[in-house]
């Protein structure tokens, strides 16, 4: 059985011209990108922006990489920061527009809640992102790089260019904060 | 479990998050489970952490963000495709002459629009001015112009030099010598009469077409006024 390719291999098929390289690479992490970008913006459509924008950025700019860390850690550095730089356009953008704020409460076609379980759960979805929205954006960020990146405290620390003491405070500042918007939640 | 080089949170509580996502080492851990044995409260606040733990399956089962449809992915995937330009080597992309060669290219592109926009401004000179080779002056002012023939005193009428016309054809008679209709001239102009001029040879029209090659004299005075055609 053949071996998947590496990173370090895709990322150097894909610097030779290699589109293919790039399609495995994308389909190996957009769904960990989506998450960190729908969590940090809050509906599908500005996450998907940010998906691209980020593995644009990401890909375009592999001077910056050097392979001192995984691409998947400045894959999602490079996707947090283009979350957030949308999510800021979007809170300007907000505020000329009079408060209308873009959010999945309206479902789209492939969101559609069905009865029971699945209406609870979208409810739960946006009631975390609610609370999510109430939180600082260093916080945020590095809550939703652990838990959603899938990131170890070592690899936020070295996302973020910050100690592992301060991602473990931080993590724990979000949770309590969390904890205590969704105090009215039953959470599993 | 990451091992802890330096668990140092600005309140020691918030080893109870390290403790919820096993991000501790074996020391630090073994510390944090005897203060969790002594402390009600400190067992309250990290079944909080685990709550929200990304090891909480079941919560973020629960959250997951909506599913994206493979419409939308393939619309992802195209546009990253076509901003990410089939890649060059970094390799050869930091070799300085590359970049020059590039810049180089890139200034010459655009000083050639410019000269060319500002060429658009102009009025075509080439249609406007027809010769901006010097002409031979052989004859004097006309002293009187007649409304007839204002060119009557003019014993040689220099019209072109040889290279800017070519002769349309040549016929027996009192025009023997016919120029154009092309430019310098916008219709038939007659040149000289059988008794001005003396042709000295033609060569007939060639197999390809090209209009017979004919050279003339003028007279008198001898001064060479047309001297070829020019196979068109």
């Amino acid at each position: 059985m053949a071996l998947a390719p590496s990173d370090d291999d895709l990322l150097r098929r894909f610097a030779a011209g290699d589109r293919v390289a790039l399609e495995e690479l994308f389909r190996e992490y957009r769904l960990v990108a989506y998450r960190v970008a729908y969590r940090l913006l809050g509906n599908e459509a500005d996450a998907l922006d940010a998906v691209q924008d980020g593995f644009v950025n990401a890909l375009n700019h592999m001077d910056k990489f050097r392979g001192q860390s995984s691409f998947k850690t400045w894959l999602m550095r490079v996707v947090s920061n283009a979350s957030l730089d949308l999510g800021r356009r979007r809170k300007r953008q907000e505020a000329r527009s009079g408060g209308q704020t873009v959010t999945d409460d309206t479902p789209v076609a492939d969101d559609l809640p069905g009865p029971g379980a699945e209406l609870e759960r979208a409810d739960l979805r946006k009631q975390l992102n609610a609370a999510l929205a109430e939180l600082p954006e260093a916080q945020r960020e590095t809550f939703v790089l652990h838990a959603d990146g899938g990131l170890t405290y070592r690899e936020v620390a070295d996302v973020l260019g910050i100690s592992i003491g301060t991602v473990m405070s931080r993590v724990f500042y979000a949770r309590q904060r969390l904890k205590a918007l969704l105090a009215d939640q039953v959470l599993p | 479990m990451t091992p802890m080089e330096s668990p140092n949170p600005d309140r020691v509580d918030a080893w109870l998050a390290g403790h919820a996502d096993w991000e501790l080492d074996a020391a630090t851990r073994q510390r944090v489970e005897e203060w969790l044995a002594a402390d009600p409260q400190a067992a309250e606040i990290l079944r909080d952490q685990e709550s929200l733990s990304p090891r909480n399956l079941e919560f973020w089962a629960a959250v997951e963000p909506p599913t994206v449809s493979n419409s939308k992915w393939d619309a992802v995937g195209f546009g990253i495709a076509s901003r990410c330009p089939a890649s060059v080597p970094k390799s050869i992309w930091n070799q300085s002459w590359l970049k020059a060669v590039l810049v180089v290219s890139v200034a010459a592109g655009i000083a050639g629009v410019v000269f060319s926009l500002q060429k658009l401004g102009e009025p075509n000179r080439e249609l406007a001015q027809p010769s901006t080779r010097p002409t031979i002056e052989v004859a004097p002012e006309p002293r009187s112009p007649t409304k007839e023939d204002p060119l009557a005193e003019y014993a040689v009428l220099p019209i072109a030099q040889p290279g800017e016309v070519f002769i349309e054809s040549v016929r027996g008679g009192v025009s023997p010598i016919v120029l154009g209709p092309s430019q310098p001239v916008p219709t038939e102009l007659t040149l000289a009469g059988s008794q001005d001029i003396q042709v000295e040879s033609i060569r007939p029209t060639t197999a390809n077409g090209s209009k017979p090659d004919v050279k003339v004299t003028t007279e008198p005075g001898g001064v060479t006024m047309i001297y070829a055609s020019l196979p068109q």
